[in-house]
């Protein structure tokens, strides 16, 4: 799924995005809430729902994605305080949980992408 | 209902009512509002507003239409069934909390230990704990199950034709069903005197983006186990209507009805084309509704529902047996309503919604726990849960008197407006939707639902619908609570155990059992019977469900 709002003239590419979850994990709310955000804020969302991790990667690099997003039940939507530092320490620039702001979530990804 | 001189009476006193508003006139924008579902509400009800309802529409409980209750004597006769929703890890350790929480009282209906087990994502989805993609997640949401030998684990010391087992899960249901029958052999109790329930909700990707099997074949398959239960488990309630995550993905309860009863149309018409009758299989047929934060809206859509269902298998499909037309409606606290900030105010949350569905006329009812919105719930956590329904039950009177608010002016009023519509949202879902099989296919059910949601969440980050602790009355720093953490040695140990397991099987017999069920996965009639034998055989969960997947490939459905 690929939402693509109408290009500003001018207006640089549009920042990619590719948000994923579990094809085991049928708790989808927020990241489908989450993709609407990050399409209103002018970014192009490729939505994945996912088997295997490696189809992850597969998916980021065919659709040359800025961006990773990832919802799991398991890690995360809710994350433990005590997994989040760890998950942080692994590289992830940004962890959400229950009422994360969207503005939030869109402005860490438009920084890790070197737009501010 | 009423005549013309107490109608008048009730008009003028609603007139003089008006006059004493004084300045604070009905166009005050804090006067009203809406429910939840956003059904416009006046200021009050009154006489003059149900005066145009049917009197058979509401009739008595245990009565058709059965909006009143399914039963005459609704909990004076039969309390609601505790089904606390529990399972994590090993089948030893969610052993340990069957029983921990049925010392606790936690029973079914005339005292019956009743255990509501959920299953960790890779069981849900039939994939077996050594699986590649179990990594992780073994028994880390639910327990883990790949094997009868499993299954007995977690049953022990629990006689199986003394237990009511609800088995949660989706597309694996016809699996774990047959899992179950032959622990029951094993044990030397027959399939007949089993109670409990499947899930059997393989629709659900509907409305959820999880792999699942092709609409067609998994309606195939819906059909299959109750064929099987209707004929051969006559106390088995094979079919959860599930608008519970319906709700949960977003709906509003008005879409929740209206899309549950769709589920129920289709699934019934699917037997019907299938050769059954319907009287051999609504009987089993049961609700799983959510109760979330609107709290007579959720109550009046119980009553609702109730008025549909009757109204539906009757005059669609010809349905005469009074178990065929009273819906039974279990109901699942809103989980999506807790809330991760101060979450110890979900305890009342939870009360409150445990209230409705008990003022709704719930049969059975799950309460969630205050830390549910964190993680699997500690048992610290999971007996106050259990004690509220007990509290409700024991402390507060209201289940002297059946349905209670029968009556109540705005209660009637806004039952009779949630079937009507309900019954717009359905006839829009079969004219503009294409109906049910065709809504599901094309994602058309899907993408109303999800706009629901994300207006939803909208209101909440605008402030217009206050969750309190979340935008307003917040807190500076949330307060710790304990947090529930599965074994990191759980999927260690469940895979050694599966390997041992398939180490001292008779992998020939194993083989033939899974040649012979790939022989007749397509054929109504037969394919239970193979079901069963490859878990007579011992094969496990992931290989049975594997022959499955080769037929029908899963994937996303949009």
């Amino acid at each position: 799924m690929v939402g693509r709002p109408p290009p500003a003239p001018h207006a640089p590419a549009p920042l990619r995005v590719l948000l994923c979850k579990s094809g085991l994990d049928e708790h989808d709310r927020g990241v489908r809430y989450v993709m609407r955000k990050l399409m209103e804020a002018g970014m192009e969302v490729v939505y994945l729902v996912f088997h295997d991790p490696g189809e992850v990667a597969a998916a980021a690099l065919q659709e040359d994605v800025a961006v990773i997003g990832l919802s799991s039940f398991v890690l995360g939507g809710i994350i433990p305080d005590a997994d989040r530092t760890h998950i942080e320490d692994l590289g992830v620039v940004g962890v959400f949980g229950p009422g994360a702001d969207p503005a939030d979530i869109v402005a860490t990804i438009r920084n890790s992408a070197g737009l501010t | 209902m009423f005549d013309e001189e107490t109608l008048a009476r009730a008009r003028a006193a609603a007139a003089a009512w008006e006059a004493r508003l004084g300045e604070r006139n009905l166009d005050d924008a804090a006067v009203g509002g809406r429910t939840a579902s956003g059904i416009p509400l006046q200021a009050v009800y009154g006489p003059a507003d149900v005066a145009g309802l049917d009197v058979d529409d509401i009739g008595m409980p245990g009565l058709f239409p059965f909006t009143r209750g399914a039963y005459p004597l609704q909990y004076q006769a039969v309390g609601w069934s505790n089904q606390q929703v529990h399972g994590y890890g090993t089948p030893e350790q969610t052993n340990a909390r069957m029983k921990a929480l049925h010392g606790q009282g936690m029973e079914g209906y005339g005292g019956r230990p009743v255990f509501n087990l959920v299953f960790d994502l890779p069981t849900q989805e039939g994939f077996d704990a050594d699986d590649p993609v179990a990594r992780g997640r073994v028994g880390q949401s639910g327990v883990s199950v790949s094997t009868v030998d499993d299954l007995d684990r977690l049953f022990d010391r629990f006689d199986l034709d003394a237990i009511n087992a609800s088995l949660i899960m989706a597309d694996p249901s016809l699996a774990i069903l047959a899992m179950f029958i032959v622990l029951g052999e094993r044990r030397g109790i027959a399939a007949s005197e089993l109670r409990g329930n499947t899930m059997n909700f393989l629709y659900n990707t509907f409305h959820m983006d999880r792999h699942g099997f092709p609409p067609e074949a998994a309606m195939r398959l819906i059909v299959e186990l109750i064929r099987f239960t209707s004929r051969e488990m006559p106390r088995w309630n094979s079919t959860n209507l599930c608008g519970y995550n319906i709700r949960q993905s977003g709906a509003t309860s008005v879409q929740e009805l209206a899309y549950a009863m769709a589920v129920s149309i289709a699934v019934t018409e699917a037997c019907v084309a299938a050769g059954l009758t319907p009287d051999e299989f609504l009987p089993r047929f049961g609700f799983q509704i959510c109760v979330d934060s609107d709290f007579f809206e959720d109550i009046a859509k119980m009553r609702a529902l109730r008025r549909m269902w009757a109204t539906i298998n009757a005059e669609r499909f010809g349905a005469e047996l009074p178990r065929s037309l009273q819906a039974r409606i279990h109901v699942h606290t809103s989980g999506a309503a807790l809330t991760a900030q101060q979450p110890r105010l979900n305890i009342a949350r939870a009360a409150l919604h445990t209230l409705a569905a008990v003022l709704g006329g719930a049969n059975s009812i799950q309460t969630s726990a205050y830390d549910e919105a964190l993680t699997i719930p500690t048992e610290e956590a999971a007996v106050p849960a259990l004690r509220t329904q007990q509290m409700i039950r024991y402390e507060t009177g209201v289940t002297g008197v059946a349905d209670p608010l029968g009556g109540s002016y705005y209660v009637e009023w806004l039952t009779d407006r949630i079937v009507e519509e309900a019954n717009a949202a359905l006839a829009e879902l079969e004219t503009e939707g294409g109906g049910f099989m065709e809504a599901w296919q094309s994602g058309w059910l899907r993408h109303r639902i999800a706009q629901t949601a994300y207006e939803d969440q909208e209101r909440v980050i605008r402030g217009e619908r206050i969750v309190v602790g979340v935008n307003r009355y917040r807190d500076e720093e949330d307060p710790e609570v304990p947090v529930f953490a599965v074994a990191p040695e759980v999927e260690d140990d469940q895979v050694r155990a599966l390997a041992r397991f398939r180490k001292r099987r008779d992998a020939a017999a194993v083989s033939a059992s899974l040649a012979k069920l790939a022989a007749v996965v397509a054929r109504p009639g037969e394919l239970m019977e193979a079901v069963l034998d490859c878990f007579r055989a011992d094969a496990t969960l992931g290989e049975v469900m594997g022959v499955f997947r080769a037929a029908w490939p899963r994937g996303s459905v949009y």
